[in-house]
């Protein structure tokens, strides 16, 4: 069976983007997300495998976002998206629970690396 | 008084010399700081009391200057060296009170050079403490076991800082992360060179870091070695209360019991057959509890080879420093345990292995490169158990030893045969051990220091053990020193002569055979005689004792593994193989120079230990 995936970005692009890498690697996109607090309560609800996270989203952050899930549950597996420059943001959602990062802009197999990584 | 004085304070100097080897290499480690400090501090008192003036005033120079190192969290390098200096001119005071004489100059030297140094330091604003707690994660308990993981994030990663963020968090699942170097905040820096060297507790399977290393992505290097430092033994080991006993009294405790051993052998044979049952079960009560006092004293004289092992580090940086190479050391089985007079014994050697490692075996930096190895040279000390001995090998990734030169050079000596010997891993042992061909060799860079080929080989089979090389060109060396674990405890192959038993450390004996087959009916035995299609050399050790020949044909030919060669050396009888208790001569002038030692067998006779060295 193939990994459940939720994805979280404020932007439909990039949603779709990471989305549509995801699925052509055989990843299950089950479910996506606007803001950090609908990352935590789909994560709740969907019980994904994985979530990447966008950084800098409305609402909630996605780093506040991070913290909330692995609160919830200490295995989450979360993979967070940053741009370049936000360095010092990606070490805080790392200490706040991330387990790894990839930057934009997206290259898939760097994408894919990440999330096998994280979930092998 | 003094000599508790004295033990406790070179104890506490070897701790004072294993933090600062930390600090050599992470100038931030806090545990080491404070290690360090509560040294200086103890030994500051304890100098005082004992009325070291000298030595308590640079004490105090030295834990003022550690003091202003705790509050910033930080000893520079320079001062480092400074106060390893003074471990050196404080080992000089000691010995200097232990002799009674006047202590070194040095001292007031370096109290001059650390006094101004610290109104400096003390006089810069402090600096907070580096927040490295967040990455970080101490352990609450260290194991012997320790890691030392060498990591360079790949070139084309983003955010190095994060990525090494990710390591280390991948790290602290599979063990405790001790320290990490550089800091978060040099890691964020633009010019971080990407080279982040992680330190574990715990007992974790190499493969294992490296894999968890290597998994978390953008990892183009990833070199795990067992790393050794005192830290743990210095500040984070569990209180354990001790108390000091004099080597003295333990040597004595064992010597009674020993006895009490050869007691318990006769009484066994005396009333043995004859005691009734309660007799009988009265026995082998008594001897049950011989034999566990005899092993508890031996275990009470146990140390762990730390005790030597931890010297290296400081030892072959040093070294490597002088000569310019570059060295990665991994010492594997320090917690090994050896009795004490065996530790004593074993430290003049290895350091001499390591020397002689350090300084012919492993090349420069560019030539290693040229030739398509790493830089940095690898030196690895490992000790394990092998029986009742203990194996300890000093081995190199160096150029291996250069046959066709040490040939030469015994050639040149008027060594016959020498290209043939040079060939195989023995014979070449055997060359490099003469003790001219060593002095050829050594005269390169670090001639005049400690003991050569010849000394080191010497003192282990004096030891009763043996030596072992095996050299590769190009591949690197590897000397392995095989010696009983307890030198107080020996076995011993007991020959007779004219009546006479006499022991020989089983460990040198290579064969024993029959002798007459060897003699064709004439006497004496041949001065040379060949077995197994070996040519030796034949000694009697009638004669060697300067007793007359034996008048029969018989007896047996023990072969040897003497200083200069194999030698076959012919004795009445060989009565059997035995666990003796060693116990130290007398110097006689002259005639007991032939023995090592002597012994009571459990008959109650004594006898004495050949010096197989001596024989001719």
């Amino acid at each position: 069976m193939s990994h459940r995936v939720l994805v979280c970005d404020d932007a439909l692009f990039m949603r779709t983007l990471v989305g549509d890498i995801l699925q052509q690697a055989g990843f299950d996109v089950c479910g996506q997300a606007e803001t950090g607090a609908q990352a935590v309560a789909q994560y709740k609800a969907l019980k994904p495998d994985l979530v990447t996270m966008d950084i800098v989203m409305p609402d909630m952050g996605g780093i506040d976002a991070v913290k909330e899930i692995t609160l919830w549950d200490p295995n989450a597996k979360v993979v967070m998206c940053s741009a370049m420059g936000q360095q010092a943001l990606v070490n805080e959602a790392l200490q706040a629970g991330a387990s790894d990062f990839v930057v934009k802009p997206f290259q898939p197999n760097r994408v894919i690396e990440a999330v096998q990584r994280v979930l092998g | 008084m003094l000599t508790l004085f004295l033990a406790e304070g070179r104890d506490l100097l070897n701790r004072v010399d294993a933090g600062l080897s930390e600090l050599e290499r992470s100038p931030e480690a806090q545990a080491s700081l404070d290690a360090v400090f509560r040294a200086l501090h103890s030994l500051k008192g304890m100098s005082a009391t004992v009325g070291l003036g000298d030595a308590a005033a640079a004490l105090h120079a030295g834990e003022t200057l550690l003091a202003a190192a705790r509050a910033q969290g930080v000893l520079p390098l320079p001062q480092v060296r400074l106060l390893l200096s003074l471990g050196d001119a404080l080992r000089g005071a000691l010995d200097a009170a232990e002799q009674g004489t006047q202590a070194p100059d040095a001292l007031a030297n370096i109290t001059r050079q650390l006094d101004a140094i610290v109104p400096l330091s003390g006089r810069s604003a402090p600096r907070p403490r580096r927040d490295a707690a967040r990455l970080v994660q101490h352990a609450t308990t260290v194991d012997g076991a320790r890691w030392r993981v060498d990591i360079r994030i790949a070139t084309d990663a983003a955010i190095p800082s994060a990525r090494a963020t990710v390591v280390v968090r991948r790290l602290s699942r599979v063990a405790p992360v001790l320290s990490v170097t550089p800091d978060v905040e040099t890691q964020a820096d633009d010019d971080w060179d990407r080279n982040l060297t992680v330190w574990l507790a715990g007992d974790v399977e190499p493969a294992v870091i490296e894999a968890t290393v290597r998994g978390a992505g953008d990892v183009a290097e990833c070199v795990v070695a067992r790393e050794v430092t005192a830290v743990a033994h210095a500040a984070d080991a569990a209180p354990v209360r001790t108390v000091r006993i004099p080597e003295q009294r333990l040597d004595d405790l064992l010597d009674l019991v020993g006895e009490l051993v050869i007691v318990r052998d006769r009484l066994r044979r005396t009333f043995g057959t004859a005691a009734d049952d309660e007799g009988q079960r009265a026995l082998e009560e008594a001897s049950r509890l011989v034999v566990q006092l005899r092993d508890a004293i031996l275990t009470s004289r146990m140390v762990p080879l730390s005790e030597v092992f931890d010297r290296f580090p400081r030892h072959v940086r040093e070294t490597a420093h002088q000569l310019g190479k570059e060295v990665d050391l991994v010492l594997e089985g320090r917690e090994l345990e050896v009795d004490r007079s065996l530790l004593d014994e074993l430290s003049d050697p290895l350091l001499h292995l390591l020397r002689n490692a350090v300084d012919h075996g492993l090349e420069r930096p560019g030539e290693r490169r040229a030739s398509g190895k790493e830089a940095r040279g690898r030196l690895v000390v490992r000790a394990v158990r092998d029986g009742s001995m203990v194996a300890v090998t000093v081995a190199d990734d160096g150029r291996g030893v250069d046959r066709a030169r040490v040939a030469a050079t015994a050639s040149g000596q008027g060594v016959v045969g020498a290209e043939a010997m040079a060939e195989d891993d023995h014979g070449l042992l055997q060359l490099l051990a003469r003790p001219g061909l060593t002095t050829a060799f050594e005269v390169t860079a670090l001639s005049g220091r400690g003991v050569g080929m010849d000394a080191v080989l010497t003192r282990v089979r004096g030891l009763g053990g043996r030596l072992d090389l095996a050299t590769a060109a190009g591949a690197g060396t590897a000397v392995t020193i095989r010696l009983p674990l307890s030198v107080a405890l020996l076995r011993a192959l007991l020959v007779q002569v004219a009546g006479e038993t006499y022991a020989i450390p089983l460990a040198l004996v290579h064969a024993t055979h029959l002798a007459s087959p060897f003699r064709d009916g004439a006497r004496p035995l041949p001065r040379i005689i060949t077995i197994d299609g070996e040519r030796l050399r034949s000694v009697s050790l009638r004669s060697h004792l300067g007793l007359p020949d034996a008048d029969d044909v018989s007896g047996h030919l023990v072969v040897l593994e003497g200083a200069a060669g194999r030698v076959a050396l012919h004795v009445d009888a060989c009565m059997a193989q035995q666990e003796i208790v060693v116990k130290p001569l007398q110097r006689v002038r002259g005639a007991a120079s032939m023995f090592s030692g002597g012994t009571i067998l459990p008959d109650g006779t004594p006898s004495l230990i050949l010096d197989i060295n001596t024989l001719p």
